[in-house]
């Protein structure tokens, strides 16, 4: 028999299922929390990937419309074609479109030289679409620095990293430019 | 449109001025006139209600005076008040308003008589549906490249409470009131966005930061003062992005210093909306002021050029992407 100020046997039981289980929901909602973050992270990734084929399937066209005008400009043609040409499986993909970037760049300022540009219904066109995608792509590039906040402050901060290191979580590289020049102030002289 | 400069616009206003002022003075006349008629109403109520009480011999009958001021001062009152003013109000928003507009920018029309309509109101989706809905002054046209409209909007909610006797109480509380306008955006978008002032961050802090997730498709962006001023909400996160450029995110701030606290925007429908709070009834003639008093008319013209300008501060006309 059990005295009235003793506990019950079910009573003494109850903590050791409860504990658990509250543990256990705990640490599946946070890993959950993890994967969505992640996926976040690889969803924001694909929409750059997305933006920079837009472009790429644009590069054709943007060569095709500016030839005639590009006898002087041919070092530009030539940089963006090599730069088509470099991409594929290559690690540093991401610094070679920055180089295709460049490139469209110097492309669609050709129309500061030539006034018969500015006249073309297709080469506005393809400015417009191009200038859209530039500005796409940089939407992209902040929506995935944005997941990988969210993601590095989960790997990094209490009790998250203790999860994290447990399911070998780490963390990402934020999407930075790849010449650290381009950070520089740019000093314009206009004479 | 850029610049401040009242004198240029009000320059050449010099006639109608001349009119409304002569009208201002009749309406003035008028009411004067109608405060010795509300004198003599008064004494002639009285001495109604005292005749019959005399007759009648019944003292109490005197209150009989009382609806009969009631009735003959709410005449007077509109004869030789209320519609004074209003005919001045009407000469004023037609006379002076809508040149007014046509100088500061040619291509906007005023139509005091109208507003922005409930469902677009609605469609917004900014404030829950109203039970009771006015607007008025409203303003449309091109500004350079953008098709813009915005009117005065008061939005108001009913709450019907029932008391343990079974007394049902019937309270308004305020939506919305001010400015409501309607600006077409200059690039192209399917997913819809709002930029809300934060108030639970502001006033919570931390917690009211977690609090905030709590609405759905929160989104952060990296602008830390556009981060304390505002909560943005988008099921997208590249289109939120590339609507709320960091530029954009500059320009917003600038407008709530402009504007002042509490502002609202939203993205839909290829539409920029923009709901700023304001108590005071924008784009009325004050009949005890001159009509060419030149604070009220650099007031009124400054209302006009505020609105006008958020074009011009949300780069409206740059139009580089695909939309035209």
């Amino acid at each position: 028999m059990w005295s009235s100020g003793s506990v019950a046997p079910m009573e003494a039981v109850w903590p050791i299922i409860i504990v658990p289980v509250v543990m256990f929901l705990i640490i599946v909602v946070m890993y959950n929390g993890f994967i969505s973050r992640r996926n976040a992270m690889r969803n924001a990734f694909a929409s750059i990937d997305v933006q920079l084929k837009k472009r790429w399937d644009l590069v054709p066209n943007l060569v095709e419309t500016t030839k005639g005008f590009a006898t002087h400009e041919r070092e530009t043609l030539e940089a963006v074609i090599r730069a088509r040409n470099e991409r594929g499986d290559s690690q540093n993909r991401f610094q070679e479109e920055e180089k295709i970037g460049q490139g469209i760049g110097r492309m669609m300022a050709l129309s500061e030289s030539y006034p018969e540009l500015r006249s073309s219904d297709h080469f506005l066109n393809l400015q417009r679409n191009l200038t859209e995608i530039e500005s796409q792509i940089s939407a992209s590039r902040r929506a995935y620095n944005a997941a990988v906040t969210e993601w590095n402050e989960g790997v990094e901060s209490f009790p998250g990293n203790v999860l994290a290191g447990f399911f070998k979580f780490e963390r990402a590289d934020w999407f930075e430019v790849a010449n650290a020049g381009e950070r520089n102030r740019v000093d314009v002289h206009l004479s | 449109m850029s610049k401040w400069d009242p004198s240029r616009h009000l320059e050449g206003l010099q006639k109608e001025i001349e009119t409304l002022e002569r009208v201002r003075q009749e309406v003035l006349a008028t009411s004067a006139r109608g405060k010795v008629v509300m004198v003599y109403c008064l004494l002639g109520s009285l001495a109604f209600g005292a005749l019959i009480a005399a007759l009648s011999g019944n003292g109490s009958l005197i209150l009989l005076g009382i609806p009969c001021l009631i009735i003959s001062g709410g005449i007077v009152y509109h004869n030789y008040f209320s519609k004074g003013r209003a005919r001045y109000n009407t000469m004023f928003k037609v006379g002076l308003i809508e040149p007014l507009v046509k100088s500061v920018e040619p291509g906007m029309n005023y139509d005091p008589g109208s507003g922005i309509s409930q469902g677009m109101f609605v469609a917004a989706d900014l404030f829950r549906r109203p039970d009771r809905y006015r607007s008025e002054d409203l303003f449309h046209g091109v500004i350079g490249k953008t098709n813009i409209m915005f009117s005065e909007v008061h939005a108001e909610e009913k709450h019907t409470t029932t008391d343990s006797k079974g007394n049902r109480k019937t309270t308004w509380t305020t939506l919305f009131k001010g400015v409501f306008l309607i600006a077409d955006f200059h690039k192209e978008f399917r997913s819809p966005v709002s930029v809300m002032p934060d108030v639970a961050e502001r006033s919570l802090g931390w917690f009211g930061k977690k609090l905030q997730k709590l609405g759905g498709s929160l989104q952060r962006l990296e602008n830390p003062e556009f981060e304390k001023l505002f909560v943005v909400r988008g099921a997208d996160p590249v289109e939120t992005r590339y609507l709320l450029t960091p530029r954009m995110q500059e320009c917003l701030i600038e407008l709530h210093h402009r504007v002042g606290r509490g502002v609202c925007i939203g993205f839909r429908d290829s539409n920029v909306v923009l709901a700023i709070p304001n108590s005071v009834n924008l784009f009325e003639a004050r009949v005890k002021v001159p009509a060419g008093d030149r604070m009220q008319l650099e007031g009124l013209l400054f209302d006009l050029w505020s609105c006008f300008r958020i074009v011009e501060d949300l780069d409206l006309n740059t139009r580089i992407w695909t939309k035209e």
